[in-house]
């Protein structure tokens, strides 16, 4: 028979076709903790034991004035009564945080999850005399995975408060599933402030997106130099498993590093600007941004002035969102005069040169239709809105342009015969 | 009403071709108390369903389960197997809450029907003081946020191989919960985990077995089988311990009656017989004629809807006929097969016509008579067509209405081997190179592999050090680190070997995925101009990207359909074992199977004339597997005295013969195996061997060697048995050959003669002759 290995070798090259090159390097077996000695020292840190587990400790410390982008380092840490309410519903009952915020981040070996990604970079960062901490956990091997737990779950039960980017759904489930592999209770039940969806409504006009170094870049005019960029993190873990060089981990270490600053600087801004309101911000995409979270949490007031600022003084495109945004949110309160202005003021800031009507413009002209048909009883107008909708809607919405328009003709015809209010509630649950 | 059994005997009288009447005899009921230890919350629900004593075999089930044996049951229909598994589980459940058990079905529509009945149980337990026992399916149904309540909730997860392949185990963790108290693994239907599937399955068991050691459990594992040859080494197979078999049902039998009937010869020259489905037809309206309810078995999707068609013509007059015939395959949505399997139990469906869709254990009741229109293709298959007709009390009757193809007529003029054959053998093989390396890439992601770990038979180490090389694990800290992004698991489909496939497009009015053919069959079903079938709807293939994996196809009418024409080249690569001596010698090794569609016929629909063909140039396919070869000797050939244009007539027929009565052999579909000779042409999809119109012929080697190979990389385990079954394999042949009644052939035996050669016939039976005189001297 022919042997065992090189039967299997055909197999393995042979699948799948135009597969990844075999990674060839020199291989290195890392030996226990002489290994990760090593490693410790050449990253510059100190072994953190657990029974036989052992993983790489590594502490590093801004001073309270040194600079990150525009602030010092000292102006980003969050005072105890930060209104965090405001970004998240679910916090809202704490309001004191005065004992240890906790910044988290991962690093891991896939992003498809399951019980073979592993996470081989464990990051926390806190404010310590006016300074910022780092401390992060690195696993020379999976064999250190149980001291990596070890620590972090001393960290998260002294802490108050975890605050992640995109942590809900990545960073707490992954770890969820490593404390679950090792059969131990994971200690992630802390209350747990992601700063992504406020971002998100924030800053959903960055042009770059909502990513950490997108915005650290937008909004904090931070400019990292070699970063190593995220795709790349898993290949070079392996590489440093394979190679046992930790010169080819260095920079994924400081991008960890960095990531935790940025999000402490970023989480600082959001509270600053929700505090100071949108006087404060420096562009009127901001301010519409405000708007976004003070709706959210439930503050129409502020809301409603944010984006008045925000449509007083932005370009077209920022002026219309808010606009529509605030229409939506005056209509809410049944100021339907001051919201039917609005959604004219939308379709007025329409951009001249291209002749059909986007979705926005739709949005308005529906609006209006309902408004002068139902609110203001000028069925001439009311006809002009629909009249436009019907040629520039497909599908449903031109049917419904069409029933929209018979009805109002109806209407003209009967005028005074009969009320319509029949109809009123078909158009009101439109928002 | 009429009894089953005077309708039987009425067709039988009236019919000259019926070639067995099989009374099997009624059995009574067998019972046992419930066991005292057994919750008394649990028989009081049973007891509300009318329960209130166990058939020998659920007691003699239960009490293996509960004493921590593993079990396989061998029951036929009808006989209450699910108790069997069930009892145990809810009693442990009941014993201790934070017990869990997990479910596997081969089917999700199986895992749906069994939950009904769960949930009903779980009712009564509850009514009669036992708590809330959470019972859910976990499949790729199971909307993505019902699944965290499903892993924190249910003490029974019912799910299939796949789900636990690919949305399970590789999130152990977050099954904690789960593979911490799993006290149960039940297996239902475990006859249908044979070949490739089998093979998977035994791998994802290997699997099951290494997280729930990580987690401290050691669950038993409850088995249900129809009847098959090997239950309990298939069991043991797939589960890597021993089992202990259940195989004396106590469950009470009705009276019922087997016909074997073979439609009459219309064509005696060229051996053509009526149709079989037009049989089938006949039969099945003088049974409901009769007001008997029926099940016809169809053999594929295209004659279930002829069928259906056929009888809901035949019943045009009556009122109401429509609803009361229906038809049942894969393909149907599921809201219309929940309607039809109702509509079979409260009778108001007469007649179902399915394919084996309805072969699995779907609950339709009892019906009085089931009719299969063409063999199974095995005995074990055939028992369990049979037995979806019978009640536990009265008659019934299951009628075999044989096709032309050699297999059917094999059977339906030796009904004595049917009746006194033990049924197949289901083979697995969990060591194929191919799927182990597979589900060890899986299993390293699940569980980093120790050092000294084993896994299957196969040195594991070895295996590790090879996926090594190529950078997908990593030897660190004493363990086998996964060192892939990926999710090794995506990567693996459970019903083939490969999760390469095609997908065919209607480009009729704007462009539509309808189907998908998997990788080796792809060139032979979707080459240029192939007539593409789906739910009776013709489709003619216009372009084949091989590369780009799809074939456009549009919608024709027309009044015939391809055959691919496959020229395959075997090498021996690797010879394991070899016997007989001089003229025959026979093997079974390891060989490189290259293999190329060259060209197709077109065979006209009913009279299966060949009314043309067209070359093709396709790319090759390669594969390693196992095959059993036999060798014909110079000097053998040279004692035929015939020339060589009709030896090799002779050799192809009894190629083709062979190759048919193989599978007969082993528990295998016809497209298991593979058929090749010395390099002659063999058309593909159909059954029928030998050089065609059109194509040049080839010339037979001195030495010809015939090749019965595993359809499948790596191979299945077919080779090794068949080689074992050599003289049987032969034995059985010429019994098929010799009393075939036609003249010089036909498509039941060497192969229609307008494909084969006027001679055919005569030189393989004399081939025969020789191959066993050989035998005999030897």
């Amino acid at each position: 028979m022919r042997d065992l290995t090189s039967r299997l070798r055909e197999i393995v090259r042979q699948k799948p076709p135009g597969a990844q090159p075999p990674a060839r390097e020199l291989t290195y077996v890392p030996d226990g903790s002489d290994a990760a000695h090593e490693a410790a020292s050449r990253l510059g840190g100190r072994l953190h034991r657990a029974g036989h587990s052992h993983c790489v400790v590594l502490d590093r410390r801004w001073d309270a004035g040194d600079w990150y982008g525009r602030k010092q380092v000292a102006t980003l840490e969050l005072e105890s009564d930060a209104p965090l309410g405001l970004f998240d519903r679910r916090l809202s009952l704490q309001s004191d945080w005065s004992s240890r915020i906790v910044f988290f981040d991962i690093e891991t070996t896939g992003l498809s999850g399951g019980a073979g990604t592993l996470a081989f970079l464990a990051g926390c960062g806190w404010f310590e005399d006016g300074g910022f901490h780092v401390r992060q956990f690195f696993l020379v091997g999976p064999a250190g995975e149980r001291a990596l737990l070890d620590a972090l779950t001393e960290i998260f039960q002294s802490a108050s408060l975890l605050v992640t980017y995109n942590g809900r759904t990545f960073d707490v489930p992954t770890m969820d599933t490593r404390w679950a592999f090792h059969r131990s209770e994971s200690p992630t039940a802390v209350p747990h402030f992601d700063m992504l969806p406020p971002a998100r409504r924030l800053w959903s006009d960055a042009p770059a997106g909502c990513s950490l170094s997108a915005l650290e870049r937008e909004v904090l005019g931070v400019y990292r130099l070699r970063d190593v960029p995220g795709l790349e993190i898993p290949s070079r873990y392996f590489q440093f498993l394979r190679t046992g060089n930790p010169a080819v981990v260095d920079g994924v270490i400081e991008h960890n590093r960095h990531d935790l600053l940025s999000l402490a600087a970023l989480t600082a801004h959001a509270v600053w600007l929700a505090r100071e309101g949108p006087d404060a911000c420096r562009e009127a995409s901001e301010r519409a941004g405000l708007g976004r979270l003070y709706e959210n949490a439930g503050d129409a007031d502020r809301a409603a002035y944010a984006y008045k600022l925000a449509a007083d003084s932005g370009g077209p495109e920022v002026r219309r969102t808010a606009l529509s945004r605030l229409a939506v949110l005056l209509r809410r309160q049944d100021r339907h005069q001051e919201s039917a202005a609005a959604w004219q003021s939308v379709l007025e800031l329409a951009p001249r040169e291209t002749g059909a009507l986007g979705p926005l413009d739709r949005r308005a002209a529906l609006a209006l239709a309902i408004h002068h048909e139902h609110r203001a009883r000028n069925l001439d107008l009311a006809r002009e809105y629909a009249t436009t909708l019907r040629s520039e809607s497909t599908g449903r919405a031109r049917q419904d342009a069409e029933y929209r328009l018979r009805r109002l003709e109806r209407k003209r015809t009967s005028r005074g015969a009969r009320k319509d209010l029949g109809f009123r509630e078909l158009d009101l649950d439109y928002g | 009403m009429f009894a089953a059994h005077e309708a039987a005997a009425r067709i039988g009288d009236d019919d000259p071709h019926v070639t067995a009447v099989k009374r099997l005899a009624p059995a009574p009921a067998i019972f046992e108390l419930f066991p005292e230890t057994l919750d008394p919350r649990l028989q009081q629900a049973l007891r509300t369903r009318g329960i209130d004593r166990l058939y020998h075999h659920q007691a003699d089930a239960i009490a293996h389960a509960l004493a921590g044996r593993h079990a396989v049951i061998v029951t036929p229909t009808a006989s209450g197997k699910t108790l069997c598994y069930n009892a145990p589980v809810l009693h442990s459940i009941l014993n201790d809450p934070s017990t869990r058990a997990l479910y596997l079905f081969p089917t999700k529509a199986l895992a749906q029907d069994q939950l009904a009945e769960l949930h009903q149980l779980a009712e009564r337990i509850g009514e009669a003081g036992g708590g809330d026992i959470g019972v859910f399916t976990y499949d790729g149904d199971t909307p993505q946020d019902a699944r965290r309540a499903v892993r924190a909730r249910a003490h029974v997860v019912l799910s299939n191989p796949d789900m636990l392949h690919s949305g399970i185990l590789p999130h152990h963790p977050r099954w904690a919960k789960l593979f911490e108290n799993l006290k149960f693994v039940v297996i239902d239907e475990l006859h249908a985990y044979r070949g490739v599937f089998g093979s998977h399955l035994a791998n994802i068991l290997r699997r099951l077995h290494r997280v729930c050691r990580h987690y401290g459990s050691s669950p038993v594992f409850i088995c249900s089988s129809a009847t098959i040859a090997n239950p309990r080494e298939l069991a043991e197979r797939l589960v890597g311990a021993p089992f202990s078999l259940v195989d004396q049902n106590g469950a009470p039998r009705g009276e019922k009656f087997f016909l074997f009937i073979n439609p009459p010869v219309v064509n005696p020259q060229l051996g053509i017989r009526k149709s079989y489905l037009a049989e089938t037809r006949r039969i099945a309206t003088e049974f409901l004629k009769r007001g008997l309810q029926a099940i016809v078995f169809a053999q594929s999707r295209l004659s279930t809807e002829i069928l259906t068609t056929y009888l809901k013509d035949a019943f045009d007059g009556t009122p109401g006929a429509s609803d009361v015939i229906r038809g049942y395959r894969g393909g149907y949505l599921p809201l219309r097969r929940r309607e039809i399997e109702r509509g079979l139990r409260t009778g108001e469906v007469r007649c179902v016509v399915s394919t084996n869709a309805l072969e699995l254990g779907i609950d339709i009741g009892a019906l009085d008579v089931s009719v299969m229109a063409g063999y199974p293709g095995s005995i074990a298959a055939t028992w369990q067509r049979a037995g979806r007709a019978g009640r536990r009390t009265g008659r019934s009757a299951a009628v075999l209405v044989a096709s032309s193809a050699p297999i059917d007529q094999f059977v339906i003029r030796h009904p004595e081997y049917f009746f006194g054959a033990s049924p197949e053998h289901a083979l697995v093989n969990p060591d194929n190179l191919h799927i182990l390396l597979d589900h060890v890439k899986c299993a390293a992601f699940e569980l980093p592999f120790t050092a000294d770990e084993h896994y299957g038979t196969v040195n594991v180490q070895d295996v590790l050090t090879v996926l090594a090389e190529d950078g997908f694990v990593h030897q660190v800290d004493g363990q086998w680190q996964w060192m892939q992004e990926s999710y090794p698991a995506d990567a693996v489909s459970l019903r083939s070997v490969t999760s390469d496939n095609f997908v065919v497009v209607d480009v009729t009015d704007g462009e539509r995925v309808i189907g998908e053919t998997d990788f080796t069959s792809g060139p032979a079903t979707l080459h240029e101009k192939a007539i593409y079938i789906v739910e009776g709807q013709l489709f003619q293939v216009e372009r084949f990207d091989f590369d780009g994996r799809k074939a456009f196809v549009r919608q024709v009418d027309c009044d015939y359909y391809t055959d691919a024409i496959t020229y395959t080249k075997v090498t021996i690569l690797d010879t394991f074992a070899g016997d007989g001596v001089g003229p025959s010698a026979y093997y079974h090794g390891e060989v490189h199977v290259v293999s190329r569609v060259v060209g197709f016929k077109k065979i006209k629909f009913y009279t299966n004339e060949n009314v043309g063909s067209g070359e093709l140039d396709l790319p090759e396919q390669q594969m390693h597997t196992t095959s059993y070869w036999l060798r014909l000797s110079p000097e053998l050939m040279a004692t035929i005295p015939f020339n060589n244009a009709d030896k090799r007539d002779g050799v192809v027929g009894l190629a083709h013969a062979m190759r048919n009565v193989a599978p007969l052999l082993l528990m295998c579909d016809s497209h298991d195996l593979g058929l090749s000779i010395d390099g002659l042409p063999v058309e593909g999809a159909s059954r029928i061997g030998g050089t065609s119109r059109g194509m040049a012929p080839a010339e037979l080697s001195s030495e010809p060697t015939i090749f019965i190979y595993d359809n499948y990389p790596g191979g299945i385990g077919f080779s090794e048995p068949l080689f074992g079954l050599h003289d049987v394999l032969i034995a059985r042949t010429r019994e098929l050959i010799d009393e075939c009644a036609c003249e010089s052939g036909c498509p039941s035996c060497v192969g229609p003669e307008g494909a084969t050669g006027p001679l055919a016939k005569a030189v393989a039976s004399r081939l025969l002759q020789s191959l066993m005189a050989a035998r005999a001297a030897a």
